[in-house]
């Protein structure tokens, strides 16, 4: 109830932060550097809000001006909103688009109006790459339930399951896609019919039924292991099995860590890979924006593979994640942390 | 005029009504006598819609009053009328078609079972609403297919008639009927005029609104004539012919004087 | 003497034909329902198993007991309540806090009812007071709704030491406790919309609305009636929802709308009003989610789940089209 009352008041007052700002920049001349950020506006998760919240502490930091834009989850409006950028006259932009068909023209518009781009995790040959490697972060997290596996059920489940979720395109298939493969690297001797999927939208409550049906179609399997693009789709199948009492034989690892801290992680949720999402400015101010703003624009590193800033995926157990605090203590813990320190820094327990 | 010595059930004295500017009603009274069919006529705006609609309580007066046994009344809502015992039957608004002939009958006075516990749960008593509707139809000699089957099927003098019939079951002493039969063909019409015959035998008084002057002259006891917003003239039907009522609805026999008339209407 | 005398006697058969075709829509659904679980049970005689009915019928549950809502905006005229995802999600909210606080169940039970009776009322409110259309009036609260709620949190879980956790995962009698409670309250309002005056007024209101305002019956009052109760059931759902989702966040409940709907409408609740019988929701609701478990066995991917849907959306409308033209009750 407080956390909620705190982060209504928390909106208002960045409202007026945003409003001042605002009066602020037209007051003040050119000379100020100004930042844009894009903010993904899915309703889904936690962390896409928190990207605009950390952006804007470091860009206050930093003595910049900071505009925030929300895509509401939707390619058009992102594209609206880089023009909007452009008309505000801002010196570089942050983005994270979660659906990313309108970045070629976002990147294009931009470019036209001499402005880089920062793009979080999917990547645009016209825009600075700072992320995960996705296919790095699912063949760690992969690897780690290999060896569960192979601790437990000697490499021999009655099925693997993967929870995908195709709205998320390449992000889904590098993520299930590397988990597999990482757990391959432990267990390769799993028969091809053992790996079934399903489609949980990433999305707990929503891929529910689409995991009891898939149960329901499996009845003889009794040792599943779990990977999912995300925690919410592995704790789908988590909750189907408990509620088709099957949940003993489940051993799921799921990707991003949102269900893997505080007090009410699921016990078959065995664990899952940190990419501390919502602090991912850092990595971009240090590495793109900072320099930008000093006056020496670094050279473009587009590429998922040769990004202009690397994230470190943490894999973590869910025992190790319980030293981790949860989301809003992680960024108030950053950001009050010198300069440049990551979260990966700073929390992952398993370096 | 009258061979009763009781008062009239239903009375309207000098109603007018004004929208605005514009004269809906200028003067109009009417009384109407127990066991007794009235009918109503009048040219197109002569103003016989809305003083229906007075008297059943969908427009309110702008002046003048309306008395029930005698009685002054407040007409501010449908249920007013309702609730003075006039029933007023539209020619289509009547019925819902996807409800069955004693479901329709009953609506909005459903009798609510005797059975405490299903008392306290609101249900209905199906079984005694069924046995006394087929017994108001069967004494008003209605004739329709089951009363266990929606309406929706049914012609339009059955429909008429369930709506009519309604009036009786609901204990109503005086029914207004707007152009009852104006849909309907000659077999039907007979239908619903046997009802409203019926209807009166049963101590229901009936104001009829109809264009069809045979019609009005086999059915009704008394006629008052409407004209440009007034009630002009009342005649008893066996003293009169159509070919008077004719020239006073087109004005070419003059009224009665204004305060004779009105002096008729009540007496 | 009269006239009516003379005419012909209304055929018998019209009520034989009448009652058959009342008991039409559920023969043709048991029918459909029958023929989908032999098709898949001979494709693979393991559909047939204690696994599938819990999934189904966990997946009934939720769906059946919104369609108890649906339905009764329906019946009554009001078409539909596009508000029912931001309504439940608001609930679910409420019962996460609540049994976050410790509450017993039946606190939480109660506290999620009202969320769901106040968020009906408030679409009803400015159904009523506005003079609004309710579609256009529920497709704007829930996207204001759902806006609102994203301000308010982003993802939410009951506890997994809380008795409504438990619930959500309890069976009895070999079938999910959530599941139970469906087919009650189902059979309980099919029992009585059509035989309390409550119900058969709200009924009456949705097959002629100027009728029944001629019978004294109160438009304004009916409909806060049937979108605050429609919003209990919203309320309850959300108990359900809440005990089984694990975390949601505020756009979980948007993928039911679809079922919902084509469910009520192959019930036989007819979107125009005036007509239908509730326990034909056990039969509709119990083929459509039977649909995908069904489908998942057949191999067939999420796609081609999202095809059917849609398409069984379609056969629903037309065949009430088509009820609403031949004017069977």
């Amino acid at each position: 109830m407080l956390r909620r009352s705190l982060r209504v008041i928390a909106m208002m007052m960045l409202t007026l932060v945003l409003a001042a700002t605002g009066f602020a920049g037209t007051a003040s001349a050119q000379d100020k550097f100004k930042l844009g950020m894009a903010v993904g506006g899915n309703t889904c998760c936690e962390w896409m809000k928190a990207q605009g919240d950390v952006a804007r502490a470091l860009a206050e930091k930093n003595g910049w001006d900071y505009v925030e834009l929300s895509n509401n989850n939707d390619p058009a409006t992102a594209l609206k909103n880089a023009q909007i950028f452009v008309q505000e006259g801002v010196n570089a932009v942050i983005q994270f688009n979660g659906q990313p068909s309108s970045n070629p023209a976002i990147a294009a518009v931009l470019k036209a109006a001499n402005i880089p781009v920062v793009a979080y995790d999917i990547a645009d040959p016209g825009m600075y790459f700072v992320g995960i490697d996705n296919l790095a972060a699912g063949i760690a997290g992969g690897k780690q339930l290999g060896e569960l596996i192979k601790a437990k059920w000697d490499c021999n489940p009655d099925l693997v399951i993967s929870a995908e979720g195709a709205s998320a395109g390449i992000v889904n298939e590098w993520r299930t896609g590397g988990m597999r493969t990482g757990l391959k690297e432990v267990c390769p001797d799993i028969p091809d019919a053992k790996w079934v999927s399903f489609e949980s939208q990433g999305d707990a409550a929503v891929g529910l039924p689409a995991a009891r049906d898939l149960l329901a179609a499996h009845p003889d399997a009794k040792n599943m292991a779990v990977v999912g693009l995300n925690d919410g789709g592995v704790l789908s199948l988590i909750n189907a099995a408990e509620q088709l009492g099957r949940a003993d034989g489940v051993i799921g690892w799921g990707q991003d860590g949102a269900f893997i801290t505080g007090d009410n992680v699921n016990p078959h949720l065995a664990g899952s890979v940190f990419y501390f999402l919502e602090g991912y400015a850092v990595y971009a101010v240090k590495d793109v924006i900072g320099p930008i703003a000093a006056g020496t624009v670094p050279a473009l590193k587009a590429d998922a593979g040769d990004p202009a800033s690397k994230v470190q995926p943490c894999p973590v157990s869910a025992e190790q994640a319980k030293s981790v605090p949860d989301m809003a203590a992680r960024v108030t813990q950053l950001l009050a942390a010198p300069a440049g320190t990551t979260e990966y820094e700073l929390f992952c327990p398993n370096k | 005029m009258n061979d009763l010595l009781s008062q009239p059930v239903l009375e309207a004295r000098r109603i007018a009504r004004h929208f605005g500017a514009v004269i809906a009603l200028a003067d109009a009274s009417l009384t109407l006598n127990k066991n007794e069919v009235l009918g109503l006529v009048g040219d197109n705006g002569a103003g016989k819609s809305t003083l229906l609609k007075i008297l059943s309580g969908i427009i309110s007066a702008s002046s003048g009053e309306v008395l029930v046994d005698g009685t002054p009344i407040q007409l501010r809502r449908a249920q007013d009328a309702m609730d003075a015992g006039i029933e007023t039957v539209y020619q289509d608004l009547a019925l819902v078609d996807t409800m069955t002939a004693y479901q329709n009958v009953y609506l909005g006075r459903e009798e609510i079972s005797k059975n405490p516990v299903a008392r306290f749960f609101n249900l209905v008593d199906d079984r005694q609403m069924r046995q006394r509707a087929r017994e108001v139809l069967d004494s008003l000699q209605v004739k329709i297919p089951s009363i266990n089957v929606t309406v929706k099927g049914m012609s339009g003098g059955q429909r008429q008639c369930l709506a009519i019939a309604r009036a009786l079951l609901w204990g109503r002493r005086i029914v207004i009927l707007d152009e009852p039969t104006a849909a309907l063909g000659v077999r039907e019409t007979g239908q619903v005029l046997d009802v409203i015959r019926e209807l009166r035998k049963q101590d229901v008084s009936v104001i009829i609104v109809s264009h069809n002057m045979q019609q009005l002259m086999s059915v009704a006891d008394r006629i008052t004539v409407m004209r440009l917003g007034r009630s002009i003239a009342t005649r008893t039907v066996k003293d009169t012919q159509v070919s008077e009522i004719v020239g006073l609805i087109t004005g070419a026999i003059p009224g009665d004087h204004q305060e004779e008339a009105a002096t008729l209407a009540t007496a | 003497m009269s006239l009516e005398q003379t005419m012909p006697a209304s055929p018998p058969a019209m009520t034989l034909q009448v009652r058959f075709h009342g008991w039409g829509t559920g023969l043709m659904l048991i029918a459909a329902w029958l023929l989908l679980i032999a098709a898949t049970g001979i494709y693979r005689a393991d559909f047939i198993s204690h696994q599938t009915l819990l999934a189904v019928a966990f997946t009934m549950s939720i769906v059946g007991v919104l369609s108890i809502g649906q339905g009764l905006v329906a019946i009554s005229g009001g078409f539909i309540d596009l508000s029912q995802p931001a309504g439940m999600i608001t609930a679910s909210l409420v019962a996460v806090r609540l049994s976050e606080a410790g509450m017993p169940l039946f606190v939480v039970i109660i506290g999620a009812i009202l969320t769901g009776m106040a968020w009906g009322a408030f679409n009803a409110a400015i159904i009523v007071f506005a003079k609004l259309n309710p579609v256009i009036v529920t497709l704007a609260t829930n996207f204001v709704g759902l806006a609102a709620l994203f301000l308010v949190f982003q993802l939410a879980e009951v506890p997994q030491r809380s008795e409504i956790y438990a619930f959500g995962r309890a069976s009895f009698l070999g079938l999910p406790a959530i599941w139970w409670p469906m087919v009650a309250l189902v059979l309980i309002v099919g029992f009585m919309l059509p035989r309390t005056r409550y119900g058969r007024r709200a009924t009456a209101v949705g097959g002629n609305r100027m009728a029944a305002r001629a019978r004294g019956i109160s438009l304004k009052a009916t409909r806060f009636a049937i979108f605050t109760a429609a919003g209990g059931f919203v309320g309850f759902a959300a108990v359900l929802f809440a005990a089984t989702s694990g975390p949601f966040n505020p756009g979980s409940g948007n993928a039911m709308q679809l079922n919902i709907i084509a469910g009520v409408i192959l019930a036989g609740i007819s979107l125009a009003g005036g007509r239908g019988n509730f326990w034909m929701l056990l039969l509709s609701v119990g083929f459509l989610s039977t649909i995908p478990t069904s489908l998942v066995f057949f191999g067939l991917s999420s796609d081609t789940q999202s095809i059917f849907q849609g398409l069984i959306l379609i056969i629903a409308v037309a065949i009430d089209g088509l009820r609403a033209r031949r004017g069977m009750p």
